[in-house]
């Protein structure tokens, strides 16, 4: 009763994360074990700012190292708690960095690019089923009527701009486009955003 | 046939019924206004959180560059001359030692370095900051600072932030909230270079302040400052039309998405924030080329000089941040060493340091004059801490807190003059103390803000910068 004027609640730096690689089939759900590969002492204690810790695992983010003095960026940026203290609230924030995370991020752009590899081939399936694929595994729904021909329209005007990008061939091309889609919707609010 | 499945929220929307929902979409409405005027404080919208305030006073400074000397650098060494110092090398202090010390030390050691008076008032600097030295007519040296903190992590934490031992937002931070920024496309708070070091990301973070106040970090130490940019600020595979096209859709898809979900601010505030960030990808980039700068220039800031080249460049990058509206740009000296940090090895370790900005510093100082930025923009100059005017060992000094030297310069500061003074030897601060609260105080202060005034709700009381204590220093002005 109480839930259709509820403020919607985003999701935290985790679920993103965890979210992304997800539906982009990247995750890699191997349970156990320790991502710290860096010796106790080596973490920042010493003058230097060399950080020695790796966030490429496409792990869970449950497994991901948190180093108090210099946590993991992408979790920073959606409000981690603060490691150093012992409540753990976190606001959520609304912030351009962000948007350029889910912009220009390699993260973003190989869950994008795996998601396209992942769709059946081009010339077997209309770009119409393509799309209402990508919709289902990115957002758990059927696209609309409208939705789909808005998609259509990006993905030619995409491909447009894409014509004056020098040494890129046309399989080339027509992936890229699909990609520079499937990045809309995981950036969309309906993708962060619990309804 | 598509069918489009309606949401549990949708669903609720056209099944409510009844009276009970009447009041409570009342109170829920209440709360939904109290959210939008968090958003909407003075002129501030959930499309420009960082659109420019009213400071409290008449600010003599509109923005502030800081340069972060990581270590302590030694103060009887640099600005702070102590004839009976050299008389009395080697011989025992003749007062006690503090109660805490960091490490053990021994006797009074002189300064290897000699001092010259420069400017109009015949002031003392060492013979380590030539260039900085002609510039000591622009220069209010404050020789009485006094912390609370001698180890590393806790006097970073207590400059930056005003706490040693709680997570507080940053300096940088309160006057971005304080002031909002002068560019709609920058950040208000820009750390150039930092240290992950003694605080790391807590040096310029926002803590409980909202996250627009948050210091942008620009590289890091560890790496040379023509690698620093900001996180994520391109795109490799789509070109800026590309985007474009991509943003549009975007904006659509979340604004039908915000018909259904209800008007809400965050969302509202998410489609603002792209913007931003397109923005900011056209901007940054701008003030990260310096091929537009004369060759005059560079060589100001020391760009022709393999040794100070590192540091010129991230000066002449606060300037160009500086000049487009970025409130607090701070600056950070600090290699993979030790930096200032000279437990031993004094005269190798400083001389290295001061040959690195030195002359960068300078730069800085007569562009900004140059440009008629000086006038309203507060240079300010120091460490964490000072050392010890006894030596470490054979030939180091130990972190001091009792009593340091940090310098301001433009902002309305008074040039060519020494403000409050250490004992003969350089060790406590005595005369017109200045506390790091007192400095944030006076900081504050230059900006047009009340210290006690600038407080933000949290956890049930009002936080500031100052927390309880702080005194403004009007003297310097």
């Amino acid at each position: 009763r109480l839930q259709w004027r509820a403020n919607v609640r985003r999701l935290e730096a985790e679920p993103i994360r965890d979210a992304i690689l997800t539906v982009s089939g990247r995750l890699d759900t191997t349970m156990g074990g320790s991502m710290l590969h860096v010796k106790n002492r080596e973490f920042l204690f010493n003058h230097t700012s060399q950080d020695g810790t790796k966030y490429d695992s496409l792990r869970r983010s449950i497994y991901l190292p948190i180093v108090r003095n210099h946590l993991y960026d992408v979790f920073s940026l959606f409000d981690y708690a603060d490691a150093s203290v012992t409540n753990g609230n976190r606001p959520t924030s609304t912030v351009a960095p962000q948007a350029l995370f889910m912009l220009n991020s390699q993260l973003l752009l190989d869950a994008c690019k795996a998601l396209v590899e992942r769709l059946p081939g081009g010339d077997v399936e209309s770009p119409h089923e393509r799309i209402r694929l990508l919709y289902e595994r990115i957002l758990g729904r059927p696209p609309l009527a409208e939705e789909v021909v808005k998609a259509e329209q990006f993905l030619q005007q995409f491909d447009d701009t894409l014509v004056d990008a020098e040494g890129v061939n046309e399989a080339g091309q027509k992936l890229h486009e699909w990609e520079a889609l499937c990045q809309i919707l995981l950036a969309s609010n309906e993708f962060i955003y619990l309804p | 046939m598509h069918v489009h499945m309606p949401t549990r929220r949708k669903m609720l929307q056209h099944t409510a019924v009844g009276f009970g929902y009447l009041a409570l979409s009342a109170l829920l409405q209440e709360q939904a206004v109290a959210e939008r005027s968090l958003l909407n404080r003075g002129v501030n919208t959930p499309a420009n959180p960082l659109a420019p305030r009213q400071p409290h006073v008449t600010p003599h400074a509109k923005r502030i560059i800081f340069l972060f000397m990581k270590g302590g650098p030694s103060q009887v060494d640099t600005f702070d001359y102590k004839p009976k110092l050299q008389r009395d090398h080697g011989k025992e202090l003749p007062f006690s030692k503090p109660r805490v010390q960091f490490s053990d030390t021994g006797n009074l050691w002189g300064s290897p370095w000699k001092f010259k008076q420069y400017g109009e008032n015949g002031i003392w600097v060492s013979e380590l900051f030539p260039h900085v030295a002609e510039c000591v007519d622009d220069l209010c040296i404050l020789n009485s600072l006094h912390g609370s903190n001698a180890a590393h992590g806790g006097a970073l934490l207590k400059l930056h932030t005003g706490s040693d031992n709680f997570v507080r937002p940053s300096m940088g931070s309160w006057i971005t909230y304080g002031l909002g920024s002068e560019n709609d496309n920058l950040p208000g708070f820009v750390t150039i270079c930092p240290t992950l070091a003694h605080g790391g990301v807590k040096n310029w973070g926002s803590a409980f302040l909202p996250a627009y106040c948050a210091g942008v970090p620009l590289g890091v130490a560890s790496q040379p400052s023509s690698d620093a940019n900001v996180r994520y600020i391109s795109n490799p595979s789509w070109s800026p039309s590309g985007q474009r096209l991509q943003l549009d859709m975007l904006a659509q898809m979340n604004r039908t998405h915000m018909a259904d979900a209800g008007d809400q601010a965050a969302l509202e505030a998410r489609i603002h924030s792209f913007e931003l960030a397109y923005r900011m990808q056209a901007e940054v980039p701008e003030v990260q080329d310096i091929s537009d700068e004369s060759a005059a220039t560079l060589d100001l800031y020391g760009l022709n000089d393999p040794v100070a080249e590192d540091f010129g460049r991230q000066c002449l990058l606060a300037r160009r941040y500086a000049e487009r509206g970025v409130r607090f740009i701070q600056v950070t000296h600090s290699d993979t060493k030790v930096q200032w940090d000279q437990h031993g090895g004094l005269e190798q370790g400083h001389s290295k340091n001061a040959r690195e900005v030195d002359r960068p510093i300078a730069g800085l100082l007569r562009d900004l004059k140059a440009r008629g930025l000086l006038d309203d923009t507060l240079v300010l100059w120091g460490g964490e801490f000072g050392r010890t005017p006894v030596a470490q060992g054979t030939n180091g000094r130990d972190h001091n807190p009792e009593g340091f030297t940090m310098w301001l310069a433009g902002g309305g500061v008074r040039g060519g003059v020494q403000y409050g003074a250490t004992d003969e030897y350089g060790y406590f601060a005595v005369e017109n103390k200045m506390h790091i609260h007192d400095l944030h105080a006076t900081l504050l202060y230059l900006l047009g803000l009340d210290h006690e005034r600038l407080t933000y709700r949290y956890a049930g009381r009002d936080f500031r910068l100052t927390d309880v204590f702080g005194d403004v220093h009007r003297g310097i002005v």
